[in-house]
């Protein structure tokens, strides 16, 4: 007769249950804490790799934390096109390399996806920094990346977003690119782009003014659904992600950048 | 960690300075009075470069190894990877003949990056404490991360059994490589007065005694041909601006 436990695994191939949710909760309580978060809608989580940013530390799945890196100026990893700090590069592609044997020696394949958990104070250029590493460092290219955000007291969910390629983007001049992009900065936004009205780029004071903006230029380009984030020094995670979602309902694709070259 | 590559290798250069002055080029081989299972581990890679997996045999000690490697796979892997395939595992691991079969795969997609990869054993631990900290590990990451908090318990002490049982007398082998993947752990066991390995691996835990990789040969290994991870986007296609941007341009 089978043990109760060889059961439980037929019942849950027969039955797959994901349990990767249960998973994610139950490190974000008792990490970060899911009031920590920042709030929400998304999509439902895949299971895939996970990583905490919070205001001191980065944490790769529950393994011991690292110490948040300053900027990575001297010292900069070559491996990563854009420099990024040997710290980061070193434990992602640890964590690269134990996730790419163990997929082959227990299943599945290198995780797709990359899950962010950010503490609302961490430091968003911390966060875009330690995405890059962790991207750049993954050796079948760029995985899918999400940010994990609380859609209620329960229930995690991810919002995905891209990253500017590492060196930059330039796109060909017949590819009529509105290439939005909103540089958030403690004293204020500027807003950036190849639509007329936006000139050398336009400063707005605050949420509703940008809100305004926004809602003219999706009028000119309804096609345009992208807009690339570069936060400031000083942005939280917290009121960055609540700008966010007032930028989706304008332009939901959302492209993170730490200033890399955009030529149109 | 018992070190054995230092006295092997003074006793072999000493015999190879009487024989061939000091600049001859002198292949080094594992001393007639090496531990057993460290002989046993040096024969097994040998066998794996020259016939792959012939030198593959299954029975209660691969079984064993098998329970051991869940064990540390759920007390240090991937999280999401253990939430979605220990089930499957689990199920997979009661088969002998799966459990052989994994083990050959293992030692075949090896064969060929082992050959010329001088591989050597440098130390020796015994497996039964392993064992026991890899089953209290998984217990309390289990409970912490929340995975199947009422079958778990089941299932780890399952293993623990197991592996306690087949590899009591067992010991893991560290071979140091010159090459990709750099290191090789072997499980050996005495089994009717000969000590046999009875399963490997390339990765293992350092809290259960694996040792750190050096960045550039976490690097060399990541792009290494054993695993073939390196080429693809996995998310682009022609249509896309950039494998990072994988949507049309239309939309930017």
């Amino acid at each position: 007769m089978n043990p109760a436990w060889l059961l439980w695994a037929w019942s849950l191939l027969a039955e797959p249950v994901s349990a990767f949710e249960a998973v994610m909760q139950g490190h974000v309580q008792s990490t970060i804490g899911v009031d920590a978060l920042p709030g929400g809608a998304g999509i439902p989580l895949v299971a895939g790799m996970f990583v905490s940013v919070g205001p001191q530390t980065v944490q790769i799945y529950d393994h011991e934390p690292l110490t948040l890196a300053g900027a990575p100026i001297d010292g900069a990893d070559t491996t990563c096109a854009r420099g990024c700090a040997p710290v980061y590069v070193h434990a992602f592609e640890r964590a690269w390399l134990r996730a790419a044997v163990e997929s082959a020696s227990f299943g599945g394949e290198l995780p797709t996806t990359l899950h962010f958990i950010a503490h609302r104070d961490a430091s968003a250029r911390a966060l875009v920094e330690v995405a890059y590493a962790a991207a750049e460092t993954r050796p079948a290219g760029p995985p899918n990346l999400s940010l994990v955000v609380a859609a209620g007291p329960r229930s995690l969910v991810g919002q995905p977003f891209f990253l500017l390629p590492p060196a930059g983007l330039r796109l060909q001049s017949g590819a009529a690119a509105l290439g939005l992009v909103i540089e958030v900065e403690d004293e204020g936004i500027k807003v950036t782009g190849a639509d007329s009205s936006l000139g050398k780029g336009v400063r707005v004071r605050g949420a509703p003014e940008l809100q305004a903006l926004l809602a003219q230029l999706k009028k000119k380009h309804p096609g345009k659904t992208t807009v690339v984030f570069v936060p400031g020094p000083r942005v939280r995670v917290g009121p960055l992600v609540d700008l966010m979602t007032m930028v989706r309902a304008q332009f939901e694709r959302v492209v993170f950048s730490l200033g890399q070259p955009l030529t149109l | 960690m018992g070190s054995l590559r230092a006295s092997a290798y003074g006793g072999v250069g000493l015999a190879a300075l009487l024989a061939f002055g000091c600049h001859a080029k002198v292949e080094l081989a594992t001393l007639p009075d090496a531990p057993p299972a460290s002989r046993a581990a040096n024969s097994f890679l040998h066998c794996v470069e020259g016939t792959n997996s012939l030198c593959v045999h299954g029975g209660p000690g691969a079984s064993g190894w098998d329970a051991l490697a869940i064990l540390a796979w759920a007390a240090y892997g991937s999280p999401g990877a253990i939430s979605t395939y220990l089930p499957e595992q689990m199920k997979r691991h009661e088969d002998p003949r799966s459990v052989e079969r994994r083990f050959v795969e293992e030692v075949e997609r090896y064969s060929i990056t082992l050959r010329g990869a001088g591989c050597m054993a440098v130390a020796e631990q015994p497996l039964a404490p392993i064992v026991q900290r890899a089953a209290a590990r998984t217990m309390e990451r289990a409970k912490a991360l929340r995975l199947w908090p009422r079958e778990i318990v089941e299932v780890v002490e399952h293993l623990r059994q197991e592996a306690d049982v087949a590899l009591r007398e067992g010991t893991l082998v560290t071979m140091s490589c010159d090459s990709d993947p750099f290191v090789v752990y072997t499980a050996t066991t005495l089994r009717d007065g000969r000590y046999k390995v009875v399963g490997m691996t390339t990765l293992w835990p350092e809290p259960l005694g694996g040792t750190t990789l050096d960045p550039e040969k976490v690097t060399a290994r990541l792009h290494g041909r054993a695993l073939g991870l390196t080429g693809g986007s996995g998310v682009a296609s022609e249509a896309t601006i950039s494998p990072w941007l994988p949507f049309a341009v239309e939309e930017f």
